[in-house]
């Protein structure tokens, strides 16, 4: 039941899989929404006739499709939220923080705008390169530099004005 | 030896390896000559280090079998099982649904008939024959009367003399629609051309065109209920200029 192929692929995207996660939480900033975002994703990438062709890297292309998901899923979400908060002008309109990333560091990059998060977590934590970032996201090479720089220095200031500021849970 | 001051892009394409061999050493070098710099790019690589373990830890993170690739795939199989499934019942539901209806036209199947494909059987049957090409011919009988009779209407024959073919004679043939018949015609290099007609209701009249099928070339139209063909072979350009000239020449 099943190649060969179809093994050695599952067992690479197994690899992949906490770095998705990790990328999909950044993303949405809740653990089973993230872990949602990561599902839908891997039944687009297992069901795209592209995951059989070698062509670019699998960890550049599975962040792609997972982005690219976000964003499609992110588009169809403001015109609901945006309804509900018509009905409720106090509904919470800020995402819950991550449990699972405390401290000041994590609270500021948290704070951080989407754009940025997923800029850092690619450049700064997952180590790509300015090409596959630009992959990912899908702009032009060039605009890569000047956002890195750009989020670094927001998230400095973020991270400053934090200083002092205590933890909100002790960890286990 | 100081290098050129690096820009704070540098700086930062330098402290994430992007920055190509020659400019990075240069940067290197300009660090190693500015304190300030080196101060600098150190604070943002702390930021980096911050970050790296605030968002660490990963592999403890529980782990979620609904994400398994092996799980997914296995469960997109399923789904597309069951959707190839339900298309196919409906397809048999419908198909069940339509024999009854379907049975009466049964006779009708195959591909859709070209227009005068029939003339071009005709020609590639009878008009290459060396005897019995046809099974009337001139001088015996004035063929105009003969195909009106056998046809049950007047027939107007293309005069091809202008164009080099002699009228042979012709043949009575049978179609589904009725009686049709095939006029052959001889150039003095031998050469044959067919003139074919034979009621022809499925085509609105005015419909016409030209074909090629297997080396021979078929110039066909239709009009009040009848079509009309001129056959001959598609490599001889006296044939394919004769073809040409109809039906603009009856």
């Amino acid at each position: 039941m099943g190649s060969i192929d179809e093994r050695i692929q599952e067992e690479e995207l197994r690899a992949l899989l906490p770095r998705l996660r990790r990328f999909a939480l950044s993303l949405v900033r809740e653990p089973s929404a993230a872990d949602e975002l990561v599902r839908t994703s891997l039944e687009l990438a297992l069901s795209s006739r592209r995951l059989r062709k070698a062509t670019a890297p699998l960890r550049s292309w599975l962040f792609a499709v997972l982005y690219r998901r976000f964003l499609e899923v992110r588009r169809r979400g403001t015109r609901w939220r945006q309804l509900l908060a018509r009905l409720r002008p106090d509904a919470e309109t800020e995402q819950p923080l991550a449990e699972r990333w405390i401290g000041a560091s994590a609270l500021a990059f948290a704070r951080l705008s989407v754009e940025n998060r997923a800029i850092l977590l690619m450049v700064t934590v997952e180590g790509f390169s300015y090409q596959e970032t630009a992959r990912v996201l899908a702009i032009p090479v060039a605009s890569v530099l000047p956002r890195v720089l750009h989020a670094r220095q927001v998230y400095r200031q973020l991270s400053e004005g934090m200083q002092g500021v205590a933890p909100l849970r002790r960890v286990k | 030896m100081s290098a050129a001051p690096a820009s704070d892009e540098e700086l930062h394409a330098f402290l994430d390896g992007q920055l190509d061999a020659s400019r990075s050493a240069e940067v290197r070098r300009y660090l190693d000559g500015s304190p300030t710099a080196a101060a600098r790019l150190t604070a943002w690589r702390r930021d980096a280090e911050g970050l790296r373990a605030a968002l660490a830890g990963i592999e403890t993170w529980p782990p979620n079998p609904s994400l398994d690739p092996a799980v997914i795939r296995r469960r997109l199989r399923r789904r597309a099982w069951r959707r190839a499934a339900r298309a196919l019942a409906l397809v048999m539901a419908l198909g069940l649904a339509g024999v009854v209806g379907w049975s009466s036209r049964a006779a009708y199947v195959g591909p859709a008939i070209k227009p005068m494909e029939d003339a071009l059987d005709a020609y590639r049957v009878f008009a290459r024959a060396r005897t019995h090409a046809v099974e009337i011919s001139l001088p015996r009988m004035s063929l105009p009367s003969w195909l009106a009779a056998s046809l049950g209407h007047p027939v107007a024959l293309p005069d091809l003399r202008a164009h080099g073919f002699r009228l042979l004679g012709a043949r009575l043939l049978a179609t589904s629609e009725g009686a049709a018949a095939m006029v052959l015609y001889e150039a003095d290099n031998g050469r044959r051309l067919s003139f074919y007609l034979r009621p022809a209701r499925h085509f609105i009249p005015g419909t016409q065109g030209w074909r090629e099928k297997e080396g021979l070339r078929v110039r066909y139209w239709y009009r009040g209920g009848f079509g009309f063909a001129l056959v001959g072979s598609a490599d001889d350009a006296h044939t394919v200029a004769t073809l040409r000239a109809f039906p603009s020449a009856l």
